[in-house]
């Protein structure tokens, strides 16, 4: 009873942990041969608005999915509050807006192959033909 | 989204008829089916829609706040910070709520404009931000209108609580200056070089703010900005000038004494305020701080060079954010004050502020865009036996008499408490 106790505690204040390789990707058509996890970063943090000299339009997972999660987990170490905050600050101050939400790994794909100036980021699981892979996150 | 996918293979299906279906193995269907969603993907899905050119976001904050009830020793109750009045819970002077609407001129033209109520002024909007923004390059903006200065690290937001963790911002470093808002231009390069992504600002403006029932005038405030983050690290660093008149015969308390008081007015003088903040934060663990300073060039030397700082340290553990600030504000400069006009020297006290707080800030994020917040100050080293300031306390004794003859706090633990729910949508 104890335990229990101490695991509903902990799973109260705890970050869900979520775990899966993601990729951050384009149309195989895009301009863009590969990118750097720092200068994935800044685009997504929205320090810069443009990758290998063209501007890029970025993609976003829907809020509240894993896939999210993790991709920020990863590139920022943010999770979905710190991420709400960094952008209240951005937005109300006019330095950028977040980028445009998708509203799953389907659409990602659709969007992205139809868009070779846009960038996205899937699961593994979700990689199809006609998208180029620009960085694997560890 | 997988519902969307089903409704498309069900509509998929149902436009193919029945009859045709009837003579169709089930992989034929499967594979028409297939072979029309594939064309259904195929189309572009990008909109350009209306909900794209205009954005809203808003942002709320109801909040309420209370003081220990600090009185000063002649028994005056004292006004911490021109808001915390009694020990009451007083839920209008934090309560506020905001919209911004960004519009979408062309591919490099945006207006922007935040409308503000504060429960306190019965929300009655006033406009906040109001300016249109125009891309020169790809990292160069340039905006015109109505904009927020940017004197401290977390100037630009003061107002959208949910973006920092405090209740309310360390009031010995964001108090200090009365006005927050200018009509002017400015300019932002962004540069990226290697990991440190920066953000350089110079701006030029000017504004006429009713402050302590005086009007400033403020005309000529330049100055320029940076910001640089690196990794973990964020660095702040703003320097401001501007040139600023006042009047201060509306403080004389006696119609004699106003050529003294207007001997004193401020004519063009120059203020000065520069400021530094470092901040670091891993994701869990942060720490900030900021130090400023305010000086003005005033007749007879009648405003004090004010300096203020603050030390910020926290830990997030999940959803819950406790933190700890130190804060002070301390005023030097008393011996250049020229005595012989006698009004000098007690302006002086009244600006002359000095004291040091604790505060003690639990966030807890209950959803992403929704936050509680609990904070408790106590503030303490509120002047010395040298030098009897009352701190950011004020006293409805104080405007009557400019400040003589009050009193310090006489309170063992003068307490601040504030309760704050937060929302940005």
């Amino acid at each position: 009873m104890k335990n229990k106790m101490i695991v509903m505690l902990l799973s109260l204040i705890c970050p869900v942990l979520v775990d899966a390789q993601m990729l951050v990707v384009a149309a195989s058509n895009s301009e863009l041969a590969s990118l750097s996890e720092s200068s994935v970063r800044q685009l997504y943090m929205g320090n810069t608005r443009s990758a290998g000299g063209s501007a890029v339009l970025l993609l976003d997972m829907p809020e509240g999915s894993t896939s999210r999660k993790s991709f920020y987990r990863r590139v920022a170490d943010k999770s979905e509050s710190q991420l709400k905050s960094y952008w209240a600050r951005m937005i109300f101050t006019g330095r950028g807006t977040p980028p445009r939400q998708v509203g799953s790994a389907q659409e990602m794909v659709s969007t992205l192959k139809a868009n070779p100036g846009m960038l996205g980021y899937l699961e593994e699981r979700d990689l199809q033909p006609g998208l180029k892979v620009l960085l694997r996150l560890p | 989204m997988e519902f969307l996918g089903r409704a498309a293979v069900a509509m998929v299906l149902s436009t193919i008829s029945a009859t045709a279906f009837a003579e169709m193995t089930l992989e034929e269907r499967l594979a028409e089916a297939e072979k029309r969603l594939q064309v259904l993907e195929q189309q572009p899905q990008v909109s350009t829609s209306l909900d794209e050119k205009i954005k809203i976001d808003g942002f709320m904050t109801f909040a309420m706040e209370r003081s220990s009830g600090t009185r000063s020793s002649s028994g005056e109750r004292l006004v911490f910070s021109e808001d915390v009045a009694s020990d009451e819970w007083n839920m209008n002077s934090l309560t506020r709520a905001g919209i911004q609407f960004s519009g979408e001129i062309n591919e490099k033209t945006e207006a922007v404009v935040q409308v503000l109520g504060r429960a306190d002024e019965n929300y009655d909007a006033g406009v906040q931000w109001a300016y249109v923004s125009y891309e020169l390059a790809p990292s160069l903006k340039a905006r015109a209108g109505r904009l927020v200065l940017p004197f401290y690290l977390h100037s630009q937001y003061t107002q959208v609580g949910y973006a920092y963790n405090w209740v309310t911002l360390p009031e010995e470093m964001y108090s200090v200056i009365p006005l927050d808002t200018h009509e002017g231009i400015d300019l932002t390069w962004k540069l990226l070089t290697g990991p440190v992504a920066s953000s350089i600002n110079v701006f030029w403006g000017g504004m006429d703010v009713p402050a302590n029932g005086l009007q400033f005038k403020v005309r000529d405030q330049h100055g320029a900005n940076i910001r640089s983050d690196a990794g973990n690290w964020s660095l702040w660093y703003s320097y401001t000038n501007s040139r600023v008149s006042v009047d201060l015969s509306p403080l004389a308390p006696d119609p004699l004494l106003v050529p003294a008081f207007t001997a004193l007015n401020m004519d063009e003088h120059y203020a000065y305020f520069t400021g530094v903040g470092l901040q670091y934060d891993n994701g869990s663990f942060f720490t900030l701080g900021e130090v400023g300073r305010l000086d003005l060039s005033t007749p007879s030397h009648w405003f004090p060079r004010l300096e203020s700082a603050y030390v910020t340290m926290g830990y997030r553990i999940g959803k819950l954010t406790p933190q700890v600030t130190w804060a002070r504000i301390d005023h030097s400069d008393f011996g250049h004050v020229d005595t012989s006009n006698p009004v000098a020297p007690l302006i002086f006290d009244n600006f002359a502020d000095r004291q040091k707080s604790w505060t003690f800030t639990a966030r807890y994020d209950l959803t992403p865009g929704l936050a509680l917040k609990a904070e408790v100050t106590r503030n303490y080293d509120i002047g010395d036996s040298e030098y009897p300031s009352k701190g950011l306390y004020d006293s409805s004794c104080d405007v009557a008499t400019a400040g003589v003859g009050c009193g310090q706090p006489d309170d063992d633990d003068p307490m601040i408490y504030r309760l704050a729910v937060e929302t940005v949508f």
